[in-house]
């Protein structure tokens, strides 16, 4: 069960534009194709790119990766254009994974001076480091409020990452007991966060 | 930058992520042809989009609470307490183990479980100086590998340890002054996969 499934019946599955004809007017310069597939940026590549590598620059980031798939397809790069959304996360996964190497290379490379050290200027952002400590202090209640087999199941789960099947076998629970343990730690934590909980996060910007 | 995309052809995924999906892949269980399936869906998809982001605080808050439960919650007694007869040979024993190991914990204190995840701009975690860690890196998004190579550096890159590191088991690294650290991952070969942010603050 979700959080957000609790109280909201889900919305309906998007509907696939047809990629094909949205890269055709691309590459035509149809300005009507720039604006799908930037809308798709605007969110989906947002999000994705929020989630693996933080707010810091996130605007130019994305700027980034929708020159290099706009070149591509202007290009005649892409192959498959019915599969332009697996190119796109192609693209993504090589910038996320470029942006790390060079953040621990950047690192490597820093040296002390005087003492002190300019990490970046992404440092902890105050009102995210809120909410998170909030979240934490209510999972830190929910796993106080349940019986100590049942937190010993969500500790193997999440902290030690042992799968379902290893977690059964140890604690002789069937697949049944064990999605019903985490299932009410998950309905509590919404219960308890239902007003305090808050995604107030900061990808949502174009 | 030329990428060639992808050949293979994979069927669309026409619905939404079902839980047990957003679970798994907030915890980065989801293996590659079908990960493939639903980061397309999720490309796409607001709705799943937000129930991601919603899995990752939880599976976040979980992770951290459950390492901060782990320090708290007592340990089970030992078998050998049951035995009657057996305290009075121990006492002694007791007596003289208990001197040192009181000394010990002023000296170093217990050690810390520390759930890790990766550095994403966000808070770091955070451990007592002064007392040695367990640390628990997030391997989430990752391949099954069963065992990475674990390089802990401070923050001017020097390497204050290593080790081994089995998913499941955490890492005991010694007790560091305050700073900030990283913690890396490695596979065996040597492959950088992953670092990891670490605040270690002094404890009054």
């Amino acid at each position: 069960m979700s959080l957000s499934s609790l109280s909201e019946p889900k919305p309906p599955v998007p509907i696939d534009p047809g990629w094909g004809q949205v890269v055709d007017r691309i590459r035509r310069g149809d300005p009507t194709g720039m604006e799908d597939l930037y809308r798709v940026f605007s969110k989906g590549v947002r999000f994705f790119l929020y989630r693996q590598l933080g707010p810091h620059d996130l605007d130019d980031k994305v700027h980034d990766v929708f020159l290099i798939v706009t070149q591509s397809i202007r290009n005649g790069d892409l192959r498959e254009p019915d599969r332009l959304m697996g190119y796109v996360r192609t693209v993504v996964r090589r910038q996320v994974a470029a942006h790390i190497e060079g953040a621990v290379q950047a690192r490597r490379n820093q040296t002390d001076i005087e003492g002190g050290v300019v990490l970046s200027a992404r440092g902890p952002d105050p009102e995210r480091r809120a909410i998170e400590h909030q979240n934490e202090q209510l999972a830190m209640r929910v796993l106080n409020s349940i019986a100590k087999r049942d937190r010993e199941v969500l500790i193997r789960f999440y902290l030690q990452e042992q799968t379902p099947d290893e977690i059964c076998q140890a604690m002789e629970l069937t697949e049944t007991q064990f999605r019903l343990i985490k299932s009410r730690a998950k309905a509590r934590f919404g219960e308890l966060g239902k007003r305090r909980f808050s995604m107030r996060s900061g990808y949502r910007r174009m | 930058m030329t990428i060639k995309a992808q050949t293979m052809a994979t069927p669309r995924k026409k619905t939404h992520l079902d839980d047990s999906q957003i679970e798994a892949y907030c915890q980065g269980k989801i293996p590659e042809p079908e990960l493939e399936e639903l980061e397309e869906h999720l490309l796409i998809c607001e709705s799943c989009q937000q129930r991601v982001l919603e899995g990752d605080a939880y599976v976040k808050s979980m992770r951290h609470a459950s390492a901060r439960i782990q320090v708290d919650e007592p340990k089970p007694l030992k078998a050998w307490k049951a035995w009657g007869f057996i305290p009075v040979l121990g006492f002694a024993l007791v007596v003289m183990g208990v001197g040192t190991f009181l000394h010990n914990q002023r000296a170093v204190g217990p050690r810390i479980p520390v759930a890790l995840e990766v550095t994403r701009g966000s808070v770091l975690a955070q451990a007592p100086a002064g007392r040695p860690l367990i640390l628990n890196p997030s391997i989430d998004g990752l391949p099954a590998i069963a065992e990475f190579r674990l390089e802990m550096v401070d923050r001017n890159g020097k390497r204050v340890f290593a080790g081994s590191f089995q998913p499941g088991k955490g890492v005991e690294t010694p007790a560091e002054t305050s700073g900030i650290y990283f913690v890396r991952l490695y596979s065996l070969p040597g492959a950088l996969l992953r670092e990891y942010g670490l605040e270690i603050k002094s404890v009054e």
